[in-house]
């Protein structure tokens, strides 16, 4: 649909006047053309502005689709492709090293002469001695790779599920990097990655990484992770729990996320006694998410069951333990887009499938199939 | 070209991307500032507030532009023709090479080096020198179509003066190639040093004490496959306000020293000047190069033909935008309040006035036949309205005179001398009361939208913009209308002048400063305007002082003798160089000569106030001084002024 028509049909269902068109148009105009036109989502030669316009004619009365529009406008946060690029090549400069430095310096008095403390030896030696694991595609480690040059490529491995050959490999080049650093064959004790940094790129309520509850999770990924190192498999071998920091690092996510991650690593590494951080380049406040209670009047249509499918409730949400997904999984209620999906943490009202009663203003992919 | 559906949001020539879009919005109006003159030969500055329109002056000569114009020399005949005129392009190609050089980059951050000053002059002097000479090779290329740098080693420079001042490590003759290399080694060098949180190595900076390259890149020795590149070599600095100040006083200083062949166009905004600079500016005094071209100033003496030009700017925009249709901007302006709409708001207008008037004159017989006069006016109510208000600004001006005459008698004033006296002025300043009293719109029509320019190009185009955008949308919704109604026209002059005023204290130097006398200066000008005799019809846009007192401003010693007249001598320099104030000097009037001080028309919007030039209401230095610290209130009762 030309964008000229979508813009009289936004401007018609929206019964704007002269002054409002003008006023609104330009910003519509650019946000479109500055991230939301990029959504991966939208069907071939569908854009933003067409799918506004016919999103808002969903809702009856011109009141619900100004209520609305005023959402869109205020409150969507959409990360595109290149500020989700920003936040990888950011991960690693403002998140990890600090703390390489940090561990590097101790408690000498070079803690505060980070730039001294970075030219010695010894950091050299702790960031080699840090391994980076991507938790998932989404971690985009190719990205990370080519904005950390200083950082070697046998460091980085795009999965934290890691076979017995990639685990020999990775201490055998680890090994071989030591060596040139110290000027002398590396000790047995010191082919060990003391820093295991888990990458990945979004989230919202922490429950992929750990079961509920957080005090006793059983399953997860990092859970799954937790697991293998205290058992015998190869990534036990690559590390020694009694000398090993464990940084989850995610590129983008909540406060309830990082919360839960804490919590249940406390339950977790913590119980073993390994120290561990969990942190996001960018934090999604409390703030920003969608509860019931909240006085925006988008609330009562994200309520109204004019307005809601409960189709898209399938079992993946059911873990999320609530009864209905009007609030996204979990209830997380975020107004969150991201460039390549809508996450199911998101409200309906955003994410709702393109075939289902009522059709999301950015209609997500299911990741979760039911066979 | 890339689609754009307000072109009036292209403020700035920068934001332009392609040239085939920046001719076509570019209107020649433009070149008359040099057009009277010639093309100018020597050093020339250019200056003007922010969005005067410098830059899309300067950018018209560039190669790339000198080349697309010229192949389409056709469709573009005006333009064409007015540079062929100057010398600039002929049907055989571009015969200038126009050189760009933005002086915004790196040059204030040699200041912060740690080294002598001398050796900040050098480096200064040498990245300058670099940039020149790597400006001249990448637009000599582009004049001739060639890539850049692939096709450098077609390019001789011939050997130089013997008192050229070259750099040892440089000899000429020498292609292309080498002094680009020489270059562009000086220019990482120094950038490199800037970058470093390194200690510095001063012995390995390249520095300079001369602009060689303005000695050494003449259009005779600068060759392409042997020819010369052009007829003529135009360097033009732009942004040079963007430089410290002893940085920029020094490049004029030895811009000037050089005396190169070749034209130097240096190009910066008012804010860059000293107090003293700024206030002195405007007038004719000699100087080592030629007058400088101040376009507010220009164009102030011309603000008529201003005025037509940007409404020709508009209309270009318009045919540019893809979004519609229309072909002129004048059109899509309601411009007269003569609608059904305005008919009942003057019919009562009318009834009140001639209430008012009854009462006034009811026992003065002197008015009779004034007041029989206007009783039998027929027309249409909004004339009518107007004649009778302006009979009640007579009546008052009659009933005020401070001294009578000793042969006033009771006897009805003749009706010739009412029409004699209801003149042109008398009814503006009736239709402007007439507005403020009965809520009319005022700031509307193509005519006054120009005015509320104020002589500036970009502000030009952002009221036009929001008018634009207007239009545009009322297409898009087929409202049936696309004129844009006198009251949204008014309404959305409001608005933009409510943003003006808010975004003073931010945006110049001492703004809080700056705008509490402008305010104190609006707020003056309301009063006096708005008292019923209404002087000055039909109403004053600002304030004047005496010639003698902008003498003592301007004098080092006599604003040294009294703090208030630095402080305001800096507040008045930093309200005119951007353009809150538009000055006007040695106005001549009651036997003496003024520095009139205009608001800002846009500004005037503020305070409701006409928009006519030249019409002001003067007051002593020491008062204005005092408008810094104690704001002006109007006095309550009809006081005298002095």
């Amino acid at each position: 649909m030309r964008d000229r028509i979508a813009e009289e049909l936004l401007a018609k269902v929206l019964e704007w006047s002269p002054e409002e068109v003008a006023a609104e148009r330009p910003i519509i105009q650019a946000l479109a053309a500055y991230k939301y036109d990029e959504y991966q989502q939208f069907s071939a030669g569908s854009r933003f502005i067409e799918s506004l316009a016919l999103w808002l004619k969903q809702f009856e009365s011109a009141a619900e689709r100004r209520d609305a529009y005023a959402f869109v406008r205020k409150r969507l946060i959409f990360c595109s492709a290149s500020e989700l690029r920003h936040l990888v090549e950011m991960a690693y400069p403002d998140h990890i090293r600090p703390v390489l430095i940090d561990r590097t310096a101790g408690d000498s008095a070079d803690r505060f002469r980070p730039g001294a403390v970075a030219r010695r030896a010894e950091f050299a030696v702790r960031q080699r001695q840090c391994l980076f694991l991507g938790l998932s595609d989404g971690a985009r480690i190719d990205t990370f790779r080519r904005a950390n040059p200083g950082l070697s490529h046998e460091q980085i491995w795009q999965t934290h599920e890691l076979t017995p050959d990639r685990g020999d490999k990775l201490l055998e080049k680890l090994g071989d990097d030591l060596g040139k650093l110290l000027g002398r064959d590396a000790r047995e004790d010191e082919r060990r990655f003391r820093t295991l940094v888990l990458l990945d790129d979004f989230s919202a309520s922490g429950t992929s990484y750990f079961s509920l509850p957080a005090e006793a999770p059983t399953s997860g990924k990092i859970k799954g992770l937790f697991d293998d190192v205290c058992g015998n498999k190869p990534i036990s071998r690559l590390i020694d729990p009694s000398d090993v920091e464990i940084l989850t690092l995610l590129y983008l996510a909540t406060d309830q996320a990082l919360e839960h991650i804490r919590e249940a690593s406390r339950s977790t590494w913590g119980a073993k006694g390994i120290p561990f951080q969990a942190d996001a380049v960018q934090l999604l406040p409390q703030g920003v998410c969608l509860t019931a209670a909240d006085p925006d009047p988008v609330v009562r249509l994200i309520e109204d069951p004019r307005y809601y499918d409960h189709d898209i409730f399938d079992r993946h949400f059911e873990k999320g333990r609530t009864a209905d997904a009007r609030f996204g999984y979990a209830h997380c209620g975020l107004p969150l887009v991201l460039h390549h999906n809508t996450p199911n943490n998101s409200i309906a009202l955003l994410m709702s499938y393109e075939d289902l009663k009522f059709r999301g203003l950015f209609p997500r992919v299911q990741r979760h199939r039911d066979l | 070209m890339r689609d754009t559906r307000n072109p009036f949001k292209l403020r700035r020539s920068e934001n332009i991307d392609t040239d085939p879009t920046f001719l076509s919005l570019f209107e020649p109006g433009i070149l008359e500032v040099v057009a009277e003159t010639g093309l100018p030969e020597t050093v020339q500055l250019i200056r003007s507030a922010a969005g005067g329109g410098k830059t899309s002056l300067l950018r018209l000569f560039t190669p790339n532009a000198l080349r697309w114009l010229h192949s389409r020399r056709v469709e573009d005949q005006d333009l064409f023709s007015r540079l062929q005129t100057l010398g600039v392009i002929d049907d055989k190609g571009p015969k200038v090479l126009g050189v760009s050089l933005l002086c915004g980059r790196n040059y204030t951050g040699l200041e912060n080096l740690p080294l002598s000053a001398a050796a900040r002059t050098r480096l200064f002097l040498g990245l300058l020198n670099a940039r020149i000479v790597l400006a001249v090779l990448r637009s000599a290329l582009a004049l001739r179509a060639l890539e850049y740098p692939r096709d450098l080693h077609r390019l001789q420079i011939a050997a130089s003066a013997p008192d050229s001042h070259v750099p040892q490590n440089l000899d000429f003759p020498c292609s292309g190639v080498q002094v680009y290399d020489w270059a562009r080694g000086v220019e990482k060098t120094i950038c490199d040093a800037l970058d470093s949180f390194g200690p510095l190595g001063t012995e390995s900076l390249p520095g300079l004490d001369s602009l060689f390259a303005l000695a050494v890149l003449q259009p005779q020795s600068v060759t392409i496959d042997g020819a010369c590149v052009a007829d003529r070599f135009i360097i033009m600095m732009d942004d040079i306000h963007m430089l410290t100040g002893p940085q920029r006083e020094l490049l004029i200083e030895r811009v000037v020293e050089a005396r190169s062949k070749v034209g130097i166009w240096i190009a910066e905004r008012f804010e860059a000047l000293s107090t003293q600079e700024l206030l002195a500016s405007g007038s004719t005094v000699g100087r080592d190069h030629a007058a400088p071209i101040e376009l507010e100033w220009y164009w102030r003496a011309r603000h008529e033909r201003f005025e037509k030009h940007v409404m020709r700017v508009a209309d270009r925009r318009v045919r540019a935008s893809i979004e519609t249709e229309l072909v002129g901007f004048r059109s899509c302006l309601e411009d007269s309040l003569d609608g059904a709409e305005y008919e009942a708001v003057f019919t009562h207008a009318l009834e009140t006035i001639k209430a008012r008037v009854r009462t006034r004159i009811e026992k003065q017989p002197v008015f009779r036949d004034w007041l029989s006069e206007c009783e039998s006016l027929t027309g249409g109510a909004r004339d009518t309205a107007i004649q009778w208000r302006a009979l009640e600004i007579l009546i008052e001006r009659r009933v005020r005179r401070p001294q009578k005459s000793m042969f006033d008698s009771d006897s009805a004033l003749p009706s010739k001398e009412f029409f004699e006296q209801a003149d042109s002025p008398v009814k503006s300043a009736a239709e402007l009361f007439l507005a403020r009293e009965f809520g009319l719109p005022y700031y509307f029509g193509a005519d006054r939208i120009a005015r509320l320019a104020s002589l500036n190009i970009e502000q030009f185009l952002g009221l036009s913009g929001a008018l634009f955008e207007e239009v545009l949308a009322a297409e898009l919704i087929r409202s049936g209308s696309i004129v844009i109604s006198a009251k949204r026209q008014h309404a959305l002059m409001k608005k933009a002048a409510q943003a003006f005023w808010n975004d003073i204290p931010t945006k110049v130097r001492h703004g809080r400063e700056v705008r509490a006398f402008l305010d104190s200066v609006g707020r003056f000008s309301a009063w006096y305007t708005y008292r019923p005799t209404a002087p000055n019809d039909p109403g004053v846009g600002g304030t004047a002082i005496r010639m003698s007192e902008r003498r003592l401003l301007v004098d080092d010693e006599s604003r040294a003798k009294q703090p208030s007249r630095q402080r305001f001598a800096d507040l008045l320099a930093s309200a005119m160089a951007h353009n809150y104030l538009v000055a006007d000097l040695d106005y001549k009037c009651k036997g003496d000569s003024w520095m009139v001080l205009n608001l800002n028309r846009l500004l005037c919007v503020q305070f409701d106030l006409p928009l006519g030039y030249g019409l002001y209401k003067e007051r002593p230095l020491e008062e204005l001084c005092g408008w810094m610290d104690v704001p002006f209130v109007a006095p309550r009762n009809e006081e005298p002024l002095a």
